[in-house]
């Protein structure tokens, strides 16, 4: 009995992979109704009858061409790490279209089981699966899960133990096409697949030891790249190739379109034929998810309706921030004579106020207060799947600047935090939009700097002054993406997206995520402004600051017009931007910040702190994201925008 | 009118009339991309909506419903089914 197990989670975008694993893992794998958050493969660990179960969650696919990085992520998983059994989850109520990849992964050979997930969705609208049927026709156990609510999840860990425990491994010297009970294509191609197979096998090719023959001869068949590339990467791989080159020239001949299309609609064919075996739609129901993308989506309707979710959430969050950011306030101020009523000197009770509470209780006042809302309006916009609706609506105006309606999501998804905006972008086809969208995200203010706006504009000149900041730097991102796209070389992509249903988000997956992101807040970003604030009062006291502010004062104080301990607060903000604001009041030693900036000071301040620098956090992930190179040129350009807009914006100001 | 059988482009199909596609007049990238999600040849769509100006469009293709931007779209040819 094999006693640890790897199991990889497969299938197509959105169709509930991330909430299985979650479920099977206890871990959070942050989840969302759009087609692609999961970008980096997530692993966890399932204890289950005595059996160490790794899971790996791998990202959304429809098929396992090379097209995406996605695509090659998860069939090279597949093939180097050779994982015991591959889950293959599918969307009951979409069976055709994510069949199509089911037949792929059976291409592969290797064990396989199938959980047919949201079944619940589907009995909602009016579809019925003959799941016994479905298990025949494609030669493998399936299992139905309502994976939100943990159901069947039990039944599908044990049939892939089973499912271990009875497999056998292949002979594939012995592989006849014609076995294939699933696989029926045209009988052109199952011709020439055994012979291209019989080359590979002949020549003893290395890369029969990780992906099976069959796969590499129907890729090798549709021209994948990849796939000869690294066939041709071995002598013997090369000659093979050569030989299969010849008898490929003969299938060309034969037919007029290329025959990567013919296998892909004889897979479609496929796919076809055993979703009408199984599916039956008992009646077709006008759905809500019809009848409200009527007017979200509609030319008109469509956006002025954008326009009033953006603007409610963002009156929301203010109206609640500024509730309870001042109860909080009132609350924490009542210590402060404890700390300066005891017998110890000036500097300590600076260290101990400034340094230790004065940092952590900002924090806590200013920052929670607007971020809790802010996740839960995010929340709502992601998983009710409204967030894809953008990308449509937005979908001509990205194209202005080279890139499609989705890349507006992971860039909006920067609201929140730029990190996952930046991994996010990985949900684009090409370096080229990774680059700008990637770029136009560090350009987003994030839930920190959402906050420092909120707190000091909002607060002390109104919400309608840091409304007009945010419009402001939606034109900035604009123009910023604009000249990016100019210089960046190559060719603009266009759309292709599934529209996702809508639904409504389960309630306790969605606070579990909205914990899992305030947690990160918590236990990260405290930590690091509480030191800061510190640091920053020890430094304050050690007089160094003279030299700083000499040397950032041209910039700080006679163009942006700011008081020059901004320029120290900057330097700390980059570690996280919570700490500029925070550290300025510490600094001063207030909460207020009227008391330092004033509203001409606080606009400029907003809008540079909104700009200036990536914080370290999203610096790794552009790192990890586009490389070091064009990770540079993003920060430098951030700090030429910064201290261009800031100075322009100061001149004007001045002016008026 | 529209004479059965004549192809036209998808984005000359009204809102809600649905069509059944004849060819494909793109690259090997983009007529990939097109038939992973399920466009091929023989496969029938439905215009669901189109977005102002060149925005993109909606189909229903096999059960689901695709975005797909505007130039995209302009390379798939249909007959009137």
């Amino acid at each position: 009995m094999k006693k640890e197990i790897v199991v990889a989670l497969a299938g197509n975008a959105n169709v509930g992979k991330s909430v299985i694993f979650n479920q099977l893992t206890g871990m959070t794998q942050i989840i969302g109704n759009w087609p692609g958050k999961t970008v980096e493969r997530a692993e966890g660990t399932l204890r289950y009858k005595g059996r160490i179960i790794k899971i790996i969650d791998l990202p959304g696919i429809y098929s396992l061409s090379a097209y995406s990085q996605e695509e090659i992520v998860s069939r090279e998983f597949i093939a180097f790490e050779k994982p015991d059994v591959v889950i293959n989850v599918v969307d009951a109520s979409n069976l055709e279209r994510n069949l199509f990849l089911t037949l792929q992964l059976l291409e592969l050979h290797v064990p396989m089981v199938m959980a047919l997930n949201q079944i619940d969705y589907a009995v909602k609208k009016g579809i019925d699966i003959d799941v016994k049927k479905l298990e025949k026709l494609l030669g493998i156990p399936v299992v139905e899960t309502i994976a939100t609510k943990g159901k069947g999840l039990q039944e599908l860990i044990d049939k892939v133990l089973e499912m271990v425990d009875s497999y056998k491994g292949e002979d594939v010297f012995a592989y006849d096409i014609e076995s294939e009970k699933v696989l029926k294509y045209r009988p052109e191609i199952k011709e020439y697949v055994m012979k291209i197979y019989k080359i590979l096998m002949r020549y003893n090719v290395p890369l029969v030891k990780s992906f099976h023959p069959l796969w590499i001869s129907l890729k090798v068949m549709e021209e994948d790249e990849d796939v000869i590339e690294k066939l041709k990467s071995t002598s013997s791989g090369e000659q093979a190739y050569k030989e299969i080159e010849k008898v490929l020239g003969d299938l060309k001949a034969k037919f007029k379109s290329p025959i990567g299309t013919l296998v892909t609609a004889d897979r479609y064919d496929i796919a076809s034929y055993i979703a009408s075996e199984t599916v039956s739609e008992i009646h077709h129901r006008i759905t809500w998810t019809d009848l409200i993308d009527n007017v979200v989506l509609h030319k008109i309707w469509g956006y002025v309706s954008m326009a009033i979710i953006v603007f409610l959430s963002f009156y929301g969050i203010f109206k609640f921030g500024e509730y309870f950011s001042g109860i909080l306030e009132d609350f924490f101020d009542q210590f402060k004579p404890l700390v300066y009523n005891l017998h110890i000197s000036e500097m300590y009770k600076d260290f101990i106020w400034n340094g230790l509470a004065e940092g952590a209780i900002s924090a806590v006042t200013i920052v929670l207060p607007y971020i809790f809302p802010f996740y839960v309006f995010l929340s709502i916009l992601e998983n009710t799947g409204y967030l894809a609706r953008i990308a449509f609506l937005m979908d001509e105006v990205m194209h202005k600047v080279g890139l499609h309606g989705k890349a507006l999501i992971p860039v909006l998804m920067g609201f929140g935090c730029n990190v996952p905006a930046v991994l996010g972008t990985k949900i684009l086809e090409t370096d080229r939009e990774i680059f700008i969208a990637s770029f136009m995200s560090t350009l987003v203010p994030c839930s920190a700097r959402i906050v420092i706006i909120l707190g000091t504009i909002g607060v002390f000149m109104g919400p309608q002054y840091a409304l007009a900041v945010f419009a402001l730097d939606v034109l900035v991102v604009y123009v910023a993406a604009y000249f990016a796209n100019k210089i960046a070389p190559g060719k603009p992509y266009d759309l292709i997206m599934e529209l996702p249903g809508y639904r409504m988000p389960a309630l306790k997956p969605t606070l579990k995520q909205i914990w899992l992101r305030i947690k990160d807040f918590l236990y990260v970003a405290l930590p690091i402004i509480v030191a800061g604030s510190l640091v920053l009062e020890i430094l304050k006291y050690s007089g160094i600051f003279k030299y700083v502010s000499y040397v950032m004062g041209p910039i700080v104080v006679k163009w942006l017009g700011l008081p020059s301990i901004v320029g120290i607060v900057l330097i700390f903000g980059i570690l996280r931007k919570e700490l500029t604001l925070i550290m300025l009041l510490t600094l001063a030693g207030t909460t207020q910040v009227s008391q330092i900036l004033t509203p001409k000071q606080m606009i400029v301040f907003g809008i540079v702190t909104m700009l200036y620098f990536p914080c370290i956090a999203t610096i790794a992930a552009l790192k990890k994201t586009i490389g070091w190179k064009k990770t540079w040129w993003v920060v430098f350009a951030n700090i030429i925008i910064a201290i261009l807009v800031g100075g322009i914006v100061n001149q004007i100001l001045n002016f008026i | 009118m529209m004479v059965e059988n004549e192809v036209i482009n998808l984005l000359e199909l009204r809102e809600n009339e649905e069509g059944e596609i004849v060819f494909i007049d793109a690259g090997r990238m983009a007529a990939q991309r097109l038939s992973d999600m399920g466009l091929v040849p023989g496969t029938r769509v439905r215009l669901i909506r189109r977005g102002p100006l060149r925005g993109p469009v909606e189909l229903e293709v096999r059960n689901s419903h695709l975005v797909i931007g505007y130039g995209l779209a302009s390379k798939i040819y249909v007959k009137i089914a």
